[in-house]
């Protein structure tokens, strides 16, 4: 019985905390913010994707993406619009097609893109989408334009244990 | 004085005008419809962020830019100081794409003012290419026309226009329609097409439109100049084999060779949203400017080229001050190049110079700083001297590089 409550009470607060994300929209990404996800993650393997709503090449990735987090639930996915908070509702609601609702999305809040691409990486001009691949000790390999599904997979098999 | 409000996702956005990837958005998810509904009720609500430039030929100063849904005209008599708007372009506002890569156009000569620009139309990343003319320095002009002729409701935008004082006038355009062709014949296009119109009467009498190439990048802004002899050329970024996206380069008369303008090998599934530009000296030769990301020799290059003899490139702009966006302008043996770049802080604008057709070149200089968003820079169309327009939060800023 207990058991039984404790179960519900769980699914009820799951269900509440998912109702929240969904209504709140993307965390704002400004300078550091990438270093707070990386923290988040501290120790352990993590894709962060950018990608943006009118980006015609980006859902053939996000796609891919959300399959395989279908498959390897534990896969860090983090995604990152290169849009504008206003954006919000429709990079979440974008993600959720893609099968990502699940991923922590953030999304661009700063009038300058330069700034905070210099923050994320000082070589990166704005191709999207940008997917940053982290090992478990974070070392970082940063890929421009879709990254091929086998690739993808060669990662997740490398990576995730 | 045109205050811009800079909106970014624009940026992204403008990126949509294209045929590329976009029927698996729009076929695949029966939510694209609000999304696209969304895309052009923001984009006629909206001011954009680009402001365009020409000059006549008595160095008057001519500006366009959007707000909610209708381009305005504005004129400076003091060399760019300040601007006073003269009127509405299009009578009738409606979704226009006025920021970063697609970008309204205006030429003027004498009493004739055409402006051309990339409406967004209902479905997602589709468009036309509009135009309207005025003989009367500006206070009326005619309703605006579609230059496509190929109406389906697709990718035609990222118009680039540019005019001469003896009336000849070369619009090109990336257009969808091969691609739609291709998708209705179940065959895989690679990317989209450039297209053209020319005119040699100051834009009142147009030619048909005219296929440049095809496998065109779908979102990167073409380059265009006119030449001594009346003829333009064009450059853009190219989808060569094995999905490299460098760029290629063609006059604009019909069955001319397209050229390859790089050899970068920039192997990208992605718009770099960063195309090139050209420049045409009295001489007839050509000068490239333009962007790679290629893994192994990232940046900003310069090349020249007479007919299909190019030189070597050069390397410009520093690599981890995110440069990039350059412009170029020609004059009898002067070469004037500028570019962006972001020192963490502030934008700043950065030339180098030729006084031999482009053999040797200055230092690179700072020539402007901006604090807040900025557009990118462009050379005045028609100037008879190297002015810059360069779009920042404080209004459209003309700085004279001489």
């Amino acid at each position: 019985m207990g058991r039984i409550a404790h179960r519900l009470a769980c699914l009820l607060l799951g269900g509440l905390a998912w109702a929240a994300q969904a209504v709140e929209g993307p965390r704002p990404f400004v300078v550091g913010s990438l270093k707070e996800i990386q923290a988040q993650y501290a120790g352990k393997p993590l894709i962060v994707t950018f990608w943006s709503v009118g980006c015609t090449h980006c859902p053939a990735e996000l796609k891919t993406l959300g399959a395989l987090k279908r498959r390897h639930p534990d896969l860090n996915i983090v995604l990152v619009a290169a849009d504008t908070p206003e954006d919000g509702p429709e990079t979440r609601r974008l993600a959720t097609q893609y099968g990502l609702t699940k991923a922590p999305q953030w999304v661009f809040a700063d009038p300058i893109p330069e700034r905070l691409r210099m923050d994320i990486d000082r070589r990166w001009y704005g191709e999207l989408p940008r997917t940053h691949f982290y090992d478990a000790g974070h070392r970082l390999e940063a890929v421009s334009g879709v990254v091929p599904e086998a690739r993808l997979r060669q990662w997740v098999a490398a990576n995730l244990r | 004085m045109v205050r811009l409000h800079f909106r970014l996702p624009g940026l992204a956005l403008a990126c949509g005008l294209l045929l590329g990837a976009l029927p698996a958005i729009a076929h695949e998810h029966p939510a694209a419809t609000p999304m696209a509904r969304n895309w052009q009720e923001r984009l006629a609500a909206a001011k954009g962020s680009a402001v365009s430039v020409a000059a006549d030929e008595q160095g008057r100063l001519w500006s366009v830019d959007m707000r909610q849904g209708n381009l305005w005209l504005s004129r400076s008599t003091d060399g760019g100081k300040t601007f006073a708007d003269i009127g509405k372009v299009n009578a009738q506002p409606e979704a226009i794409l006025a920021d970063g890569q697609n970008r309204p156009q205006i030429a003027v000569h004498g009493q004739v003012v055409v402006v051309s620009w990339s409406q967004a139309l209902p479905k997602l990343y589709s468009g036309h290419v509009r135009m309207a003319r005025s003989e009367d320095g500006g206070i009326s002009f005619a309703p605006p026309v579609i230059v496509n002729e190929n109406r389906e409701e697709i990718g035609h935008g990222f118009n680039a226009m540019k005019m001469d004082r003896q009336g000849n006038l070369a619009l090109a355009w990336l257009d969808g329609r091969e691609r739609s062709a291709a998708a209705r014949k179940g065959v895989k296009y690679s990317g989209s097409s450039v297209y053209y119109a020319t005119s040699s009467d100051f834009g009142k009498t147009w030619t048909a439109n005219v296929k440049l190439a095809d496998n065109s990048c779908e979102c990167c802004r073409i380059g265009l100049a006119i030449g001594p002899d009346g003829g333009a050329v064009a450059q853009w970024r190219h989808l060569f084999a094995g999905g490299v996206r460098d760029f290629a380069t063609a006059p604009l008369k019909p069955g001319a060779p397209v050229l390859r303008a790089s050899e970068d090998g920039w192997e990208i599934s992605a718009c770099p949203h960063h195309g090139g530009d050209l420049a045409i000296d009295a001489g007839g030769r050509r000068h490239y400017v333009w962007f790679t990301g290629s893994a192994g020799k990232p940046g900003l290059f310069y090349r020249y080229a007479e007919g299909a003899q190019f030189s070597a490139p050069r390397a410009f702009g520093d690599l981890d001050a995110q440069a990039g966006h350059p412009t170029v302008f020609a004059d009898g043996k002067q070469v004037a190049v500028v570019w962006r770049e972001f020192d963490g802080q502030r934008y700043r604008l950065r030339r180098m110079q030729s006084s031999d057709r482009g053999e040797t070149w200055s230092a690179p200089s700072t020539v402007a700083e901006a604090e807040g968003a900025t557009d990118l820079p462009l050379f005045v169309q028609g100037a008879a001297q190297p002015l810059v327009a360069w779009g920042t939060a404080a209004g459209v800023r003309i700085i004279d590089l001489r």
